[in-house]
């Protein structure tokens, strides 16, 4: 049929798919592995939508071939919690109101995630930086960086 | 359904690309080739990923040389404090590219290779007068980066060929250098008209004695403002100077209106930073005139 | 107040940030279909044949379908009669780029997009018409055959040349506004189901159930009640939801292959096939005296509609209604007119005819300012509206008029602002500018009822049932929080069921920032009728009147006599054992009165929000660009039901007017859309957003409001366009009156100052 075998971590579990070898990442993780958190809201790296974690860094997943998964670690929203536990991140946009429509929030998350990963302590402007790739229509960014912010606090 | 080569080393590399030829494509970060094929502009039966090949993950300072491996992507220059001493103006170009998301992914090469109109690393390069160099199954051959473009979109790169080093000289003391770029917003933008300048002192005869201006955006592929270089080298550093070579370099594109503007306001636009460029570079070197 | 008014988080917020929230998209049935759709790639022809029979045969394709195909009728139109006159599937014409001609459902995307290049079309090419003046003409092509003007709203009020000739300054002007795009990140998306029965389940993003039930029905030829409505998750509208989009065809596609069928737009489909902004053309004049009184008001609105009308008329009609600005005019005389012509269909989008006209009417008061030497807001303090006033719809407005608060409030602000005058680039200069709005809340004099049905149940927790759509503006919540104060329960124990047509009847679309002030409505009316029911028994158990009971801490008591109470689990326990059920159903529509077709006189909204957006802006005299350095909103919402939801709004609408001052427009060229792709159509990211943004709530409590509140969808982006306008003006000097006020533009409007 074509399709190669791949092996890869998602959210801390060993995944081995079959995948279209022209398939992008975020095909294989909603289609695939079910795991639907991830959003498509463009297809062409323009939103942000489709931001997950891979090996660290915040990468769009609409842009990644599902190939260069392969042996890598990859993380969504749906890792984000632990055994029911929310992530820090998480409780801080429902506590700052940070979601509205929540289309972009999945996208948000691990882009704040991959920034506080590296840097614990960010000021603002670094968290508006970090969240500069992910297109927000209804928020206007405010609350998003408030609770990345309180999130910083609270995890450091 | 296509074939996916995750290459391990260069000589399986150079065996896809031969293979496929023009049906081939080599992909690292994928964030220009994935749109192309998306978008039904290229169709590619073979995909010939480089990114296991960890040797070509570099960047190396020696003796004023900085080497760049073809996998370095744009987070890696932005970061990078030897590109940010020596070569500040291409730290600048990385860090304007796109967003956060796509740094982490695309390469500086990636975006000489693909030769996008708007690229912004190309021009830093050029201005650095950086050189590739270019690999094949049958060998390597050096070339210019402002050389490789050879149209809109396209490099003088054969099918079976590879960029795995971008190399160039960090900016001497005398040297100073700046990129700006004019967009209609401040991230995920593509540029509207962008430059990047290279200027050298002659600290004791306070002329310019060298000048590399490169502009971007408005002209299908990146552009030396030669005619605003001359009218700098050998002059005097002073505002009139600056704004004689940046009115020169106006002369010298041929901006089309578009949906990023008028030519009329490109003109104008090239004009005020290739000025800006220069003044920034020269602050760089803490020119106080 | 236990919970209304208090900062409360969002009741769907969970399910968000876990990514757990179901979107159309994410959405998957056993036998799934997926559908793509064939849209014309010419702006105007006949359609003189369409040739499937390719596309049938294709392996893995399971329908084609096309105009005669669909079983009732092939007319959809968001107003209604007479504006029903978009076809779900082309049959004689093709009016735009991307009007529908052919749906195709078959095992996989792919497959269904390879089926559409199987499908042949041949067209007679028509000679089009894109500029809406043009259109206008007598011998322009017509769009439809009833003519080019869809639609014609006039506003007379007392007598406009007398008005000019006792005016001591006249000022003139011409703006233009461009299509915009609501680009909500999510692309739209659904799925349609048919049952055993024939019946149809819809589940699709969307901002009115209701009317995606009856269209469908229609469509189909179905009576209502064999048809469902479930709305997904909605990752925004902003007014680009409410019209159909994938709704009728997955409907169509269902019903005939008898599966699931899931159509989802790419991004560029959405942009394109998805209503625009009605591009303005407002030429305005002002009369006023030498004190800054105004005295008259002459406009003249041009909106582009479009192929089909959608919502066009009523966004003219909004329009002229607050052509005026918030201040008291009392001569008036405006004109609209919502024009055909083969661009992209346009209809609601955040702000609905206001964004434009505000954009011209507080141009026209700063330049009135700037004549009289008089200060922008001093000006507008003066002429605006109050309790007692007039609108230019000859409405008396008894209460809730906040305007000349948030002006307070913002002349407050500016003069502190105006101590900063630094600047971050050698080229720049500094500006302060100020936009000032009303909004009128609900449909312009027309009818929008919401419904709502409540369950008060065994052990005291809520379920609340509705049609009305969560679009991601905090409805759900809003609900939650009125229902736990009507019955006196922990928030936690509310439950919302919304955007169902299933559970609840009728409720209106999500739109004309409507919602909090009639569905809230409906709600407490619900709400108030099961508490009744639990009084009634409990009053005549304890033998006081009903009058006397309240609620306090989730129980009933006696009013003066605190030892007498009774949980109210208690008291819903003592109701079930008679067989008394505690529910409550409510329904809703505002008391207004449609508009005079000659004059445009009428009272068209029961309440009107008010605002004040503050900007200050660096401008690069080099370049043109703007970098917005300060924002503030002013807004009177009469009740902030959930403060931090309206804080929410607003700093988001402060985006959108941001976005729309200086970089969104929708090129069409030759009907054909240049920026298709979010890498062309700008929207601001959060580089582009200041750090310095605040929002101020003013509360002038509208008495017909559910604890006093109006709204704030669409308050919260309309005036921030005109404040950044004018602070650009104010920086530099270049007025811009063709939007957006790019780089490029201010440049322009630099180069042609007299100084």
């Amino acid at each position: 049929m074509g399709k190669i075998r791949i092996r890869f971590r998602v959210n801390g579990q060993d995944a081995e798919l079959a995948v279209d070898p022209m398939a992008t990442l975020l095909e294989v993780l909603r289609r695939q592995l079910g795991l639907t958190g991830t959003k498509k809201g463009c297809d062409a790296g323009d939103c942000g939508a489709c931001t997950v974690i891979m090996d660290g860094k915040a990468i769009l997943s609409c842009l990644t071939p599902a190939m260069q998964a392969a042996g890598r670690e990859i993380i969504t929203v749906e890792g984000l919690s632990c055994n029911g536990e929310l992530h820090p991140l998480q409780k801080a946009f429902i506590e700052c109101g940070a979601v509205q429509c929540g289309f972009c929030t999945p996208g948000m998350l691990l882009s704040a995630k991959a920034l506080l990963d590296q840097n614990p302590n960010p000021t603002r402007e670094e968290v508006r930086m970090a969240i500069s790739g992910n297109l927000c229509r209804c928020t206007g960014y405010k609350k998003v960086i408030d609770a990345v912010m309180l999130a910083s606090e609270r995890i450091g | 359904m296509g074939k996916y080569i995750l290459a391990q080393t260069l000589e399986e590399a150079f065996d896809a690309l031969t293979k496929y030829r023009d049906k081939a494509r080599v992909i690292s970060g994928g964030t220009d080739l994935l749109l192309l094929i998306k978008g039904g502009k290229v169709k590619v039966d073979c995909i010939v990923d480089i990114t296991n090949i960890t040797d070509l993950n570099y960047i190396d300072y020696d003796n004023g040389l900085i080497r760049l491996g073809a996998l370095v992507t744009h987070s890696e220059v932005e970061d990078s404090s030897i590109i940010k001493e020596k070569a500040v103006l291409l730290a600048e170009a990385s860090r304007a590219v796109g967003s956060p998301q796509i740094r982490n992914r695309g390469t500086v090469v990636g975006n000489v290779a693909n030769a996008s109109r708007a690229a912004d690393t190309p021009l830093a390069l050029i201005a650095l007068d950086a050189k590739a160099k270019v690999v094949s199954k049958k060998g390597q051959r050096i070339e210019r980066v402002e050389d490789l473009f050879v149209g809109l979109g396209k490099t003088n790169l054969k099918n079976e060929e590879l960029i795995t080093e971008l190399y160039f000289r960090g900016l001497k003391p005398e040297q100073g250098g700046s990129f700006v770029k004019l967009a209609k917003r401040r991230a995920l933008a593509i540029a509207g008209v962008n430059v990047a300048t290279v200027i050298t002192v002659d600290r004791e005869r306070s002329v310019f004695s060298n000048a590399r201006i490169a502009v971007g955006c408005i002209v299908p592929k990146p552009q030396r403002a030669k005619r605003a270089e001359e009218a700098l080298i050998g002059y005097p550093i002073s505002d009139e100077s600056i704004r004689n070579a940046s009115q020169e370099a106006a002369g010298e594109v041929s901006p089309r209106t578009g949906i990023h503007g008028s030519a009329e306001y490109k003109r104008e636009m090239t004009k005020v930073l290739v000025a800006r460029t220069i003044k920034n570079a020269l602050e760089w070197i803490k020119w106080e005139g | 107040m236990h919970v209304v008014g208090k900062r409360i988080e969002r009741v769907d917020a969970l399910k968000k940030v876990m990514g757990k929230a179901l979107f159309a998209d994410d959405l998957r049935f056993e036998g799934m279909l997926y559908a793509k759709v064939l849209r014309s790639p010419v702006s105007y022809a006949k359609i003189k044949k369409v040739d499937a029979s390719l596309a049938k045969e294709l392996k893995g394709v399971r329908a084609v379908l096309t105009a005669r195909d669909i079983p009732g009728e092939n007319r959809i139109g968001i107003l209604g009669d007479p504006f029903r006159d978009q076809p779900v599937l082309a049959d004689e014409k093709v009016r735009y780029i991307g009007d529908p001609i052919a749906i195709v459902a078959a095992d996989s995307a792919k497959i269904a997009e390879e089926a559409l290049n199987l499908i042949k079309v041949e067209y007679g090419e028509l000679r089009p018409v894109f500029d809406p003046v043009e259109a206008m003409r007598q011998d322009a092509p017509r769009v439809h055959e009833k003519g080019n003007l869809a639609s014609l709203r006039k506003i007379r009020r007392g007598d406009v040349k007398e008005g000019f000739a006792r005016s001591d300054v006249i000022i003139e002007g011409t703006y233009k506004t461009p299509f915009q795009e609501h680009a909500y990140l999510e692309p739209e998306a659904g799925i349609g189901k048919v049952d055993e029965n024939g019946d149809i389940t819809v589940w699709a993003c969307t901002q009115f159930p209701s009317n995606v039930k009856k269209e469908v029905a229609k469509v189909l030829g179905l009576s209502l009640s064999k048809v469902r409505v479930i709305q997904t998750v909605t990752g925004g509208g902003f007014g680009g939801k409410l019209d159909i989009s994938v709704h009728c065809h997955i409907a169509l596609l269902a019903s005939k292959t008898g599966k699931p069928v899931k159509l989802v737009y790419t991004r560029p489909e959405s942009i394109m096939a998805s209503t625009k902004r009605h591009p303005f053309i407002v030429k305005y004049k002002t009369g006023a005296t030498k004190d800054g009184k105004l005295l008259a008001v002459e406009a003249e609105i041009i909106g582009d509609t479009g192929a089909y009308a959608s919502y066009g008329p009523a966004v003219l009609t909004r329009a002229a209604v607050h052509a005026t600005g918030p201040y008291s005019v009392p001569n008036v005389k405006v004109d609209a007119y919502a024009v055909y012509t083969n661009n992209s269909i346009c209809g609601a989008m955040r702000g609905f005819g206001v964004t434009q006209v505000a954009i011209a009417h507080e141009a026209q008061m700063d330049k009135l300012a700037e004549r009289l030497g008089m200060d922008p807001i001093e000006i507008r303090l003066n002429n605006a509206l109050d309790v007692g006033s007039r609108t230019a719809t000859g409405q008396l407005l008894s209460h809730s008029v906040g305007i000349k608060e948030t002006l307070q409030q913002a002349h407050k602000a500016a003069s502190e602002w105006k101590q900063d005058i630094s600047r971050t680039v050698p080229t720049g200069r500094r500006g302060i500018g100020v936009g000032a709005m009303w909004y009128g809340i609900g449909n312009t004099g027309h009818p929008n009822p919401a419904s709502v049905f409540l369950d008060l149940q065994d052990d005291g927790s809520i379920t609340v049932l509705s049609a009305c759509a969560e679009i991601g503006q905090g409805l759900d919540t809003v609900l939650a929080q009125i229902a736990a104060e009507e019955l006196g329960t922990n928030i936690k124990d509310v439950k919302v069921i919304s955007g169902d047509t299933g559970v609840a009847p009728e409720c209106r679309g999500s739109s004309a920032s409507g919602q909090t002030y009639i569905a809230g409505n409906a709600l407490r009316q619900a709400a108030i009728q099961a508490r009744e029911t639990l009084f009634q028994q409990v009053a005549a158990d304890l033998k006081v009147k009903p009058e006397d009971l309240y609620l306090d801490n989730q129980a009933i008591c006696v009013s003066g006599d605190s030892e007498r109470r009774i949980s109210v689990v208690e008291a819903i326990k003592r109701c079930r054992s008679l067989g008394i059920l505690t529910l409550g159903s409510g329904w809703s529509n505002p008391d207004t009165t449609p508009l005079e077709p000659e004059t445009g006189q009428g009272n068209p909204y029961v309440t009107y929000s008010f605002a004040t957006h503050l900007a200050q802006v660096e401008v690069d005299a080099e370049t043109g660009e703007s970098r917005i350095l300060k924002l503030a909103a002013f807004n009177d919402v009469g009740k902030a039901i959930n403060p931090i939801g309206v804080e929410a709004q607003l700093e988001g609408g402060l985006s959108m007017g941001l976005g729309q001052a200086l970089m969104e427009e929708l090129l069409i060229e030759k009907g054909a859309i240049k920026t298709p792709t979010l890498a062309q159509y700008l929207i601001p990211t959060s580089l582009d957003m200041p750090e310095d943004m605040s929002v101020s709530i003013v509360e002038e409590a509208e008495p017909s409001g559910p604890f006093g509140a109006k709204g704030v969808g669409e308050p919260a982006s309309i005036p921030t366009t005109p404040a950044i306008l004018s602070a650009i003006y104010d920086a530099v000097g270049a007025r811009v009156t063709k939007l957006p006020a790019t780089s490029e533009r201010v440049f322009q409007a630099l180069r042609r100052r007299p100084y």
